[in-house]
Protein backbone atom coordinates (compact mmCIF):
# COMPACT_ATOMS: atom_id res chain seq x y z
CA UNK A 1 0.00 0.00 0.00
CA UNK A 2 1.14 3.42 -0.94
CA UNK A 3 0.27 6.42 1.78
CA UNK A 4 -0.61 9.25 -0.42
CA UNK A 5 -0.90 12.82 0.38
CA UNK A 6 -4.56 14.76 -1.30
CA UNK A 7 -4.51 18.50 -1.82
CA UNK A 8 -7.35 20.05 -3.59
CA UNK A 9 -6.64 23.59 -4.51
CA UNK A 10 -9.72 26.08 -4.27
CA UNK A 11 -9.86 29.44 -5.67
CA UNK A 12 -13.24 29.97 -4.48
CA UNK A 13 -14.95 29.76 -1.45
CA UNK A 14 -16.64 26.00 -0.74
CA UNK A 15 -20.37 25.94 0.17
CA UNK A 16 -21.69 23.23 2.64
CA UNK A 17 -18.96 20.29 3.79
CA UNK A 18 -16.16 19.22 1.54
CA UNK A 19 -16.86 15.55 0.48
CA UNK A 20 -15.06 12.44 1.63
CA UNK A 21 -12.09 11.79 -1.30
CA UNK A 22 -13.57 8.02 -1.60
CA UNK A 23 -17.41 8.90 -2.36
CA UNK A 24 -15.73 11.44 -4.82
CA UNK A 25 -13.63 8.80 -6.60
CA UNK A 26 -16.15 6.39 -6.65
CA UNK A 27 -18.35 9.59 -8.32
CA UNK A 28 -16.09 9.78 -10.90
CA UNK A 29 -15.75 6.16 -11.64
CA UNK A 30 -19.30 5.97 -11.68
CA UNK A 31 -19.18 7.86 -14.83
CA UNK A 32 -17.27 5.28 -16.65
CA UNK A 33 -19.58 2.06 -15.35
CA UNK A 34 -21.99 0.33 -17.84
CA UNK A 35 -24.70 -0.26 -15.30
CA UNK A 36 -24.60 3.29 -13.88
CA UNK A 37 -24.68 5.11 -17.49
CA UNK A 38 -27.49 2.58 -18.45
CA UNK A 39 -29.81 3.33 -15.61
CA UNK A 40 -29.55 6.93 -16.03
CA UNK A 41 -29.31 7.20 -19.78
CA UNK A 42 -25.70 8.41 -20.24
CA UNK A 43 -26.37 11.43 -18.14
CA UNK A 44 -25.72 11.51 -14.30
CA UNK A 45 -27.77 14.47 -13.89
CA UNK A 46 -31.01 13.28 -14.76
CA UNK A 47 -34.36 13.79 -12.96
CA UNK A 48 -37.02 11.63 -11.70
CA UNK A 49 -37.07 8.33 -10.27
CA UNK A 50 -33.50 6.21 -11.26
CA UNK A 51 -34.11 2.56 -12.57
CA UNK A 52 -31.92 1.29 -9.77
CA UNK A 53 -34.24 2.56 -6.97
CA UNK A 54 -34.83 -0.22 -4.56
CA UNK A 55 -31.66 -2.52 -5.83
CA UNK A 56 -29.66 -3.10 -2.97
CA UNK A 57 -26.25 -0.67 -3.42
CA UNK A 58 -23.47 -2.47 -2.53
CA UNK A 59 -20.67 -0.56 -1.07
CA UNK A 60 -16.97 -1.26 -2.54
CA UNK A 61 -19.00 -2.40 -5.85
CA UNK A 62 -17.35 0.61 -7.74
CA UNK A 63 -13.75 0.18 -7.72
CA UNK A 64 -11.63 3.33 -6.89
CA UNK A 65 -7.71 3.46 -6.33
CA UNK A 66 -7.89 3.12 -2.71
CA UNK A 67 -7.20 0.37 -0.01
CA UNK A 68 -9.88 -1.01 1.64
CA UNK A 69 -10.13 -2.77 5.03
CA UNK A 70 -12.22 -5.13 6.48
CA UNK A 71 -13.15 -3.84 10.98
CA UNK A 72 -14.38 -6.35 13.29
CA UNK A 73 -18.39 -6.09 13.75
CA UNK A 74 -19.51 -4.02 10.13
CA UNK A 75 -20.41 -6.10 6.83
CA UNK A 76 -18.60 -4.06 4.64
CA UNK A 77 -14.80 -2.85 3.95
CA UNK A 78 -14.01 0.71 4.38
CA UNK A 79 -11.55 2.53 2.64
CA UNK A 80 -7.73 3.79 4.30
CA UNK A 81 -8.66 7.60 3.24
CA UNK A 82 -8.43 10.19 6.21
CA UNK A 83 -11.98 12.71 6.18
CA UNK A 84 -11.17 15.97 4.38
CA UNK A 85 -9.13 18.16 6.60
CA UNK A 86 -9.81 22.45 5.88
CA UNK A 87 -6.67 24.78 6.48
CA UNK A 88 -7.36 27.50 8.47
CA UNK A 89 -10.67 29.04 7.56
CA UNK A 90 -9.79 32.96 6.47
CA UNK A 91 -13.79 33.61 6.54
CA UNK A 92 -17.03 30.98 8.09
CA UNK A 93 -19.75 33.04 6.97
CA UNK A 94 -23.35 32.44 5.64
CA UNK A 95 -25.10 32.53 2.29
CA UNK A 96 -28.91 32.25 1.73
CA UNK A 97 -30.40 30.91 -1.58
CA UNK A 98 -34.28 31.47 -1.39
CA UNK A 99 -37.19 31.39 -3.67
CA UNK A 100 -40.60 32.77 -3.31
CA UNK A 101 -43.24 32.66 -6.19
CA UNK A 102 -43.96 35.80 -7.25
CA UNK A 103 -47.67 36.65 -6.58
CA UNK A 104 -47.46 40.29 -6.35
CA UNK A 105 -47.60 39.41 -10.41
CA UNK A 106 -50.85 37.99 -10.47
CA UNK A 107 -52.46 41.05 -11.67
CA UNK A 108 -50.90 40.80 -15.34
CA UNK A 109 -52.74 37.79 -15.90
CA UNK A 110 -56.72 37.99 -17.32
CA UNK A 111 -59.04 37.33 -14.59
CA UNK A 112 -60.09 33.97 -16.50
CA UNK A 113 -56.69 32.86 -16.15
CA UNK A 114 -56.06 33.30 -12.39
CA UNK A 115 -55.78 30.44 -10.18
CA UNK A 116 -55.00 28.99 -6.72
CA UNK A 117 -51.22 28.41 -6.42
CA UNK A 118 -49.99 26.77 -2.85
CA UNK A 119 -46.47 28.46 -1.72
CA UNK A 120 -46.45 26.60 1.90
CA UNK A 121 -45.89 23.13 0.32
CA UNK A 122 -45.15 21.54 -3.30
CA UNK A 123 -43.68 22.33 -6.12
CA UNK A 124 -43.88 25.96 -5.44
CA UNK A 125 -43.03 26.07 -1.44
CA UNK A 126 -41.29 29.57 -0.35
CA UNK A 127 -37.57 28.79 0.88
CA UNK A 128 -34.79 30.82 2.58
CA UNK A 129 -32.43 28.21 3.07
CA UNK A 130 -28.80 28.71 4.40
CA UNK A 131 -25.62 28.00 3.08
CA UNK A 132 -22.29 27.35 5.10
CA UNK A 133 -19.79 29.56 3.01
CA UNK A 134 -15.49 28.93 3.73
CA UNK A 135 -13.44 30.82 2.59
CA UNK A 136 -10.22 28.07 2.53
CA UNK A 137 -7.02 27.50 -0.34
CA UNK A 138 -6.78 23.94 0.01
CA UNK A 139 -8.45 20.81 1.57
CA UNK A 140 -6.24 18.10 2.28
CA UNK A 141 -7.07 13.99 2.39
CA UNK A 142 -4.31 11.43 3.90
CA UNK A 143 -5.08 8.18 1.88
CA UNK A 144 -3.55 4.76 1.06
CA UNK A 145 -3.50 3.68 -2.92
CA UNK A 146 -3.87 0.08 -3.62
CA UNK A 147 -1.12 -2.36 -4.70
CA UNK A 148 -2.67 -3.84 -7.47
CA UNK A 149 -4.08 -1.54 -10.25
CA UNK A 150 -6.19 -3.04 -13.12
CA UNK A 151 -4.79 -0.89 -15.41
CA UNK A 152 -0.95 -1.23 -14.51
CA UNK A 153 -0.65 2.65 -13.21
CA UNK A 154 0.48 3.22 -9.78
CA UNK A 155 -2.29 4.19 -7.08
CA UNK A 156 -1.24 7.63 -7.20
CA UNK A 157 -0.89 8.27 -11.12
CA UNK A 158 -4.92 6.46 -11.25
CA UNK A 159 -5.76 8.59 -8.58
CA UNK A 160 -4.80 11.88 -9.88
CA UNK A 161 -6.01 10.98 -13.30
CA UNK A 162 -9.87 10.64 -12.41
CA UNK A 163 -9.53 13.53 -9.63
CA UNK A 164 -8.34 15.49 -12.80
CA UNK A 165 -12.02 15.17 -13.78
CA UNK A 166 -13.42 17.26 -10.96
CA UNK A 167 -13.43 20.94 -11.56
CA UNK A 168 -15.19 21.93 -8.35
CA UNK A 169 -16.76 20.68 -5.05
CA UNK A 170 -19.18 20.68 -2.59
CA UNK A 171 -22.75 22.55 -3.12
CA UNK A 172 -24.13 24.84 -5.97
CA UNK A 173 -20.81 24.85 -7.67
CA UNK A 174 -23.01 25.74 -10.35
CA UNK A 175 -22.70 29.26 -9.20
CA UNK A 176 -18.98 29.44 -9.12
CA UNK A 177 -18.44 27.96 -4.95
CA UNK A 178 -15.69 25.54 -4.48
CA UNK A 179 -13.94 25.80 -7.94
CA UNK A 180 -10.92 23.47 -7.98
CA UNK A 181 -7.59 25.38 -9.08
CA UNK A 182 -5.41 21.86 -8.75
CA UNK A 183 -4.94 18.92 -7.41
CA UNK A 184 -1.81 17.81 -6.03
CA UNK A 185 -1.22 13.89 -5.53
CA UNK A 186 1.96 13.33 -2.96
CA UNK A 187 3.93 10.23 -1.96
CA UNK A 188 4.16 10.61 1.71
CA UNK A 189 6.54 7.92 3.85
CA UNK A 190 3.70 7.41 6.85
CA UNK A 191 -0.14 6.51 6.36
CA UNK A 192 -2.16 8.85 8.34
CA UNK A 193 -5.30 7.68 6.99
CA UNK A 194 -6.88 6.55 10.06
CA UNK A 195 -4.80 7.64 12.94
CA UNK A 196 -2.50 10.45 13.13
CA UNK A 197 0.17 10.24 16.07
CA UNK A 198 0.43 13.30 18.65
CA UNK A 199 1.70 14.03 22.26
CA UNK A 200 -1.81 12.82 23.66
CA UNK A 201 -1.78 9.42 21.40
CA UNK A 202 -3.24 8.91 18.69
CA UNK A 203 -5.35 11.03 16.48
CA UNK A 204 -8.86 9.68 14.45
CA UNK A 205 -8.46 11.03 10.98
CA UNK A 206 -11.74 8.55 10.02
CA UNK A 207 -15.08 8.47 10.51
CA UNK A 208 -15.37 4.55 11.69
CA UNK A 209 -17.74 2.03 13.25
CA UNK A 210 -17.42 1.96 16.88
CA UNK A 211 -17.01 -1.57 16.52
CA UNK A 212 -13.62 -1.13 15.21
CA UNK A 213 -10.66 -2.15 17.43
CA UNK A 214 -9.07 1.42 18.30
CA UNK A 215 -5.25 2.11 19.81
CA UNK A 216 -5.26 3.14 23.14
CA UNK A 217 -5.12 6.96 24.32
CA UNK A 218 -7.47 7.66 21.38
CA UNK A 219 -7.98 11.64 20.63
CA UNK A 220 -10.39 13.73 19.02
CA UNK A 221 -13.46 12.19 18.44
CA UNK A 222 -17.00 12.37 19.63
CA UNK A 223 -19.55 9.31 18.99
CA UNK A 224 -22.23 9.72 16.26
CA UNK A 225 -24.68 7.63 13.82
CA UNK A 226 -24.08 7.05 10.42
CA UNK A 227 -22.70 5.62 7.20
CA UNK A 228 -18.67 4.84 7.43
CA UNK A 229 -18.48 4.09 3.74
CA UNK A 230 -19.95 5.59 0.96
CA UNK A 231 -22.85 6.07 -0.51
CA UNK A 232 -22.66 7.90 2.68
CA UNK A 233 -26.69 8.60 2.80
CA UNK A 234 -27.61 5.35 2.39
CA UNK A 235 -29.47 4.28 5.86
CA UNK A 236 -29.10 0.40 5.33
CA UNK A 237 -25.72 1.23 6.17
CA UNK A 238 -25.70 3.15 9.21
CA UNK A 239 -24.00 2.14 12.20
CA UNK A 240 -22.60 3.34 16.01
CA UNK A 241 -19.41 5.69 14.43
CA UNK A 242 -16.66 7.51 16.02
CA UNK A 243 -16.09 10.71 14.48
CA UNK A 244 -13.02 12.87 14.40
CA UNK A 245 -13.79 16.19 15.87
CA UNK B 1 -27.47 28.35 33.34
CA UNK B 2 -26.56 26.82 30.13
CA UNK B 3 -26.40 22.83 30.05
CA UNK B 4 -23.03 21.38 28.57
CA UNK B 5 -23.08 19.79 25.80
CA UNK B 6 -20.42 17.88 24.13
CA UNK B 7 -22.23 19.24 20.56
CA UNK B 8 -20.62 22.90 21.23
CA UNK B 9 -18.35 23.76 19.13
CA UNK B 10 -15.10 26.10 21.47
CA UNK B 11 -16.21 28.57 19.06
CA UNK B 12 -20.20 28.72 20.16
CA UNK B 13 -18.70 28.27 23.99
CA UNK B 14 -16.90 31.72 23.11
CA UNK B 15 -20.01 33.45 22.00
CA UNK B 16 -21.84 32.58 24.24
CA UNK B 17 -20.20 33.59 26.73
CA UNK B 18 -20.90 36.75 25.13
CA UNK B 19 -24.21 36.35 25.20
CA UNK B 20 -24.15 35.61 28.39
CA UNK B 21 -22.80 38.84 29.80
CA UNK B 22 -25.07 40.70 27.02
CA UNK B 23 -27.65 39.23 29.15
CA UNK B 24 -26.81 40.08 32.23
CA UNK B 25 -25.89 43.25 31.19
CA UNK B 26 -29.82 43.83 29.63
CA UNK B 27 -31.53 42.19 33.04
CA UNK B 28 -29.94 44.84 35.09
CA UNK B 29 -30.73 47.78 32.62
CA UNK B 30 -34.27 46.89 31.92
CA UNK B 31 -34.81 45.71 35.64
CA UNK B 32 -38.16 47.05 36.00
CA UNK B 33 -39.63 46.39 32.58
CA UNK B 34 -38.68 42.59 33.62
CA UNK B 35 -40.30 42.92 36.65
CA UNK B 36 -43.44 44.38 35.15
CA UNK B 37 -43.67 41.32 32.37
CA UNK B 38 -43.10 39.11 35.55
CA UNK B 39 -45.90 40.77 37.63
CA UNK B 40 -47.97 40.76 34.87
CA UNK B 41 -47.63 37.03 33.99
CA UNK B 42 -48.00 35.64 37.26
CA UNK B 43 -51.36 37.79 37.60
CA UNK B 44 -52.50 35.96 34.78
CA UNK B 45 -51.21 32.59 36.28
CA UNK B 46 -52.85 32.80 38.97
CA UNK B 47 -56.28 33.98 37.23
CA UNK B 48 -55.93 31.05 34.79
CA UNK B 49 -55.87 28.48 37.94
CA UNK B 50 -59.07 29.65 39.60
CA UNK B 51 -60.41 27.70 36.52
CA UNK B 52 -61.36 24.47 36.13
CA UNK B 53 -59.25 21.57 34.34
CA UNK B 54 -56.02 22.44 31.79
CA UNK B 55 -52.11 21.89 32.08
CA UNK B 56 -49.17 23.84 31.39
CA UNK B 57 -47.17 21.87 28.03
CA UNK B 58 -43.87 22.39 28.14
CA UNK B 59 -41.31 21.77 25.63
CA UNK B 60 -38.18 22.75 27.55
CA UNK B 61 -37.49 25.30 25.55
CA UNK B 62 -36.14 28.60 26.49
CA UNK B 63 -39.61 29.99 26.89
CA UNK B 64 -40.97 26.52 28.71
CA UNK B 65 -38.40 27.13 30.96
CA UNK B 66 -39.66 30.49 31.98
CA UNK B 67 -43.56 29.57 32.14
CA UNK B 68 -42.78 26.73 34.38
CA UNK B 69 -40.28 29.03 36.18
CA UNK B 70 -43.36 31.76 36.68
CA UNK B 71 -45.85 28.91 37.32
CA UNK B 72 -43.67 28.22 40.76
CA UNK B 73 -43.33 32.12 41.14
CA UNK B 74 -47.55 32.41 41.01
CA UNK B 75 -47.76 28.67 43.18
CA UNK B 76 -50.37 27.25 41.04
CA UNK B 77 -50.19 23.43 41.07
CA UNK B 78 -51.32 22.87 36.99
CA UNK B 79 -49.88 19.91 35.93
CA UNK B 80 -47.07 20.55 34.02
CA UNK B 81 -47.10 18.15 30.59
CA UNK B 82 -44.31 17.39 27.88
CA UNK B 83 -45.77 15.65 25.16
CA UNK B 84 -42.97 13.98 23.66
CA UNK B 85 -42.58 12.05 19.99
CA UNK B 86 -40.91 8.67 20.09
CA UNK B 87 -37.41 8.30 18.37
CA UNK B 88 -37.81 12.22 17.25
CA UNK B 89 -37.23 14.18 20.68
CA UNK B 90 -34.39 16.12 21.33
CA UNK B 91 -31.97 14.16 23.62
CA UNK B 92 -31.40 17.08 25.58
CA UNK B 93 -34.80 18.04 26.92
CA UNK B 94 -34.10 15.38 29.63
CA UNK B 95 -31.20 17.52 31.05
CA UNK B 96 -33.32 20.49 31.14
CA UNK B 97 -35.94 18.37 32.74
CA UNK B 98 -33.92 16.90 35.29
CA UNK B 99 -31.82 20.33 36.40
CA UNK B 100 -35.48 22.07 36.25
CA UNK B 101 -37.66 19.19 37.89
CA UNK B 102 -34.79 19.24 40.86
CA UNK B 103 -34.49 22.83 41.53
CA UNK B 104 -38.42 23.18 40.95
CA UNK B 105 -40.30 20.64 42.05
CA UNK B 106 -43.97 20.06 40.62
CA UNK B 107 -46.93 18.11 39.32
CA UNK B 108 -44.85 17.22 35.74
CA UNK B 109 -46.28 14.40 33.76
CA UNK B 110 -45.04 12.95 30.51
CA UNK B 111 -46.98 11.32 27.61
CA UNK B 112 -45.74 9.92 24.53
CA UNK B 113 -46.58 9.46 20.68
CA UNK B 114 -45.70 8.54 17.26
CA UNK B 115 -44.60 11.33 14.94
CA UNK B 116 -46.56 9.49 12.25
CA UNK B 117 -49.66 8.97 13.62
CA UNK B 118 -50.60 13.03 14.72
CA UNK B 119 -50.55 14.67 11.28
CA UNK B 120 -54.06 15.88 12.45
CA UNK B 121 -52.83 17.06 16.58
CA UNK B 122 -54.19 13.69 17.73
CA UNK B 123 -51.59 14.00 20.02
CA UNK B 124 -53.05 17.40 21.88
CA UNK B 125 -56.40 15.79 21.67
CA UNK B 126 -55.59 12.87 23.33
CA UNK B 127 -53.71 15.24 26.49
CA UNK B 128 -56.79 17.63 26.43
CA UNK B 129 -58.82 14.31 26.88
CA UNK B 130 -57.06 13.29 30.09
CA UNK B 131 -56.34 16.68 31.67
CA UNK B 132 -58.65 19.38 30.19
CA UNK B 133 -59.13 21.51 27.23
CA UNK B 134 -57.68 24.40 28.70
CA UNK B 135 -53.52 24.91 28.41
CA UNK B 136 -51.23 27.20 29.23
CA UNK B 137 -48.17 27.94 26.39
CA UNK B 138 -45.06 29.65 26.50
CA UNK B 139 -46.21 31.55 22.84
CA UNK B 140 -45.07 34.94 22.89
CA UNK B 141 -46.09 38.14 20.30
CA UNK B 142 -42.01 38.48 19.58
CA UNK B 143 -41.98 34.80 17.58
CA UNK B 144 -44.06 36.00 14.42
CA UNK B 145 -45.98 37.90 13.13
CA UNK B 146 -48.83 35.35 13.14
CA UNK B 147 -48.79 34.79 16.48
CA UNK B 148 -48.57 38.73 17.27
CA UNK B 149 -51.80 38.37 15.37
CA UNK B 150 -53.07 36.04 17.53
CA UNK B 151 -53.60 37.41 20.76
CA UNK B 152 -54.15 41.24 19.11
CA UNK B 153 -57.26 39.37 17.59
CA UNK B 154 -57.61 36.62 20.57
CA UNK B 155 -56.40 38.19 23.61
CA UNK B 156 -54.07 36.45 25.95
CA UNK B 157 -56.29 34.14 27.07
CA UNK B 158 -58.85 32.33 24.57
CA UNK B 159 -60.08 30.34 26.54
CA UNK B 160 -58.47 27.01 24.91
CA UNK B 161 -55.17 28.41 24.84
CA UNK B 162 -53.40 31.18 27.55
CA UNK B 163 -50.13 32.70 26.47
CA UNK B 164 -49.15 34.08 30.07
CA UNK B 165 -45.60 35.11 28.48
CA UNK B 166 -47.44 36.74 25.46
CA UNK B 167 -45.58 39.69 25.40
CA UNK B 168 -42.04 38.90 26.51
CA UNK B 169 -39.69 39.65 24.07
CA UNK B 170 -36.21 37.25 23.46
CA UNK B 171 -33.63 39.15 24.77
CA UNK B 172 -36.07 39.33 28.03
CA UNK B 173 -36.26 35.52 28.28
CA UNK B 174 -32.77 35.32 28.19
CA UNK B 175 -32.28 37.93 30.51
CA UNK B 176 -34.42 36.07 33.28
CA UNK B 177 -32.78 32.52 32.31
CA UNK B 178 -29.25 34.20 33.00
CA UNK B 179 -30.23 36.32 36.13
CA UNK B 180 -32.36 33.52 37.39
CA UNK B 181 -29.71 30.64 36.91
CA UNK B 182 -32.57 28.59 35.52
CA UNK B 183 -31.77 25.45 32.93
CA UNK B 184 -31.04 26.37 29.71
CA UNK B 185 -31.38 24.15 26.42
CA UNK B 186 -27.84 23.51 25.16
CA UNK B 187 -28.95 23.84 21.55
CA UNK B 188 -29.72 27.78 22.54
CA UNK B 189 -25.80 27.62 22.20
CA UNK B 190 -25.35 25.85 19.02
CA UNK B 191 -24.79 28.81 16.97
CA UNK B 192 -22.50 27.58 14.24
CA UNK B 193 -19.47 30.06 15.59
CA UNK B 194 -22.33 32.92 14.91
CA UNK B 195 -24.23 31.69 11.72
CA UNK B 196 -26.77 31.09 13.92
CA UNK B 197 -29.03 33.38 15.57
CA UNK B 198 -30.08 31.85 19.05
CA UNK B 199 -33.61 33.45 18.66
CA UNK B 200 -34.29 31.61 15.72
CA UNK B 201 -33.11 28.31 17.29
CA UNK B 202 -35.42 25.81 18.32
CA UNK B 203 -35.59 22.24 20.68
CA UNK B 204 -38.73 20.66 20.02
CA UNK B 205 -38.15 17.18 18.00
CA UNK B 206 -35.75 16.56 15.29
CA UNK B 207 -36.98 16.16 11.85
CA UNK B 208 -39.97 17.45 11.32
CA UNK B 209 -41.39 19.62 8.94
CA UNK B 210 -41.91 22.71 10.26
CA UNK B 211 -40.16 25.61 9.30
CA UNK B 212 -38.08 23.49 7.08
CA UNK B 213 -38.03 26.14 4.76
CA UNK B 214 -36.42 28.25 6.63
CA UNK B 215 -33.13 26.50 7.35
CA UNK B 216 -34.28 24.38 10.37
CA UNK B 217 -33.22 20.86 8.27
CA UNK B 218 -29.29 22.74 7.61
CA UNK B 219 -29.15 23.29 11.63
CA UNK B 220 -30.35 19.74 12.42
CA UNK B 221 -27.88 18.41 9.97
CA UNK B 222 -25.21 20.20 11.63
CA UNK B 223 -25.95 19.87 15.35
CA UNK B 224 -28.25 16.30 15.40
CA UNK B 225 -27.15 14.43 12.50
CA UNK B 226 -26.91 11.11 14.38
CA UNK B 227 -30.49 11.69 15.86
CA UNK B 228 -31.77 12.52 12.72
CA UNK B 229 -30.49 9.23 10.72
CA UNK B 230 -32.00 7.39 13.76
CA UNK B 231 -35.30 8.67 13.23
CA UNK B 232 -34.78 7.80 9.59
CA UNK B 233 -33.69 4.42 10.25
CA UNK B 234 -36.45 3.45 12.84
Amino acid sequence: MRPLKITCWLNSPIAGDPPRLDALLEWVMSAKMRAVLESSNGDRHTTGMPKHRGQPVVPGAIPIPLARVRVDGYPHTIPLCSDPIMADTSNDGVEYFTRRFPSEMSGLLAPTERKTVTVDSGANKSYRLPLRIRLVDRIVWFCCGRDKIDTGRSAGTETRKLLRKVYSIGKKTSDGYGQVSRWDVELTDDDFSWFAPSHDGPVLMRTLPASTKFPDRLQGFKRSYGAPVAPYWMAENYTELLMPC
Amino acid sequence: MLIPSDRHTPADLRLWADYEEADRVYAESREPRLDRLQFESVEILRKWATGEGGFLGTSWGKDSVVLMHMAHVAGITTPRVWVRMRSRDNPDCEFVRDHFNCAFPCNYHERIFIYEECSRDQHWKSVANEFGNRRLTGLRMDESGRRAMSVRHLGIDTGVSCRPLAHWTSPDVFAWVATHDLPLHPAYAMLGGGRWPREHLRTHGVGGETCSNRGRREWETEYYSDILRRSANA
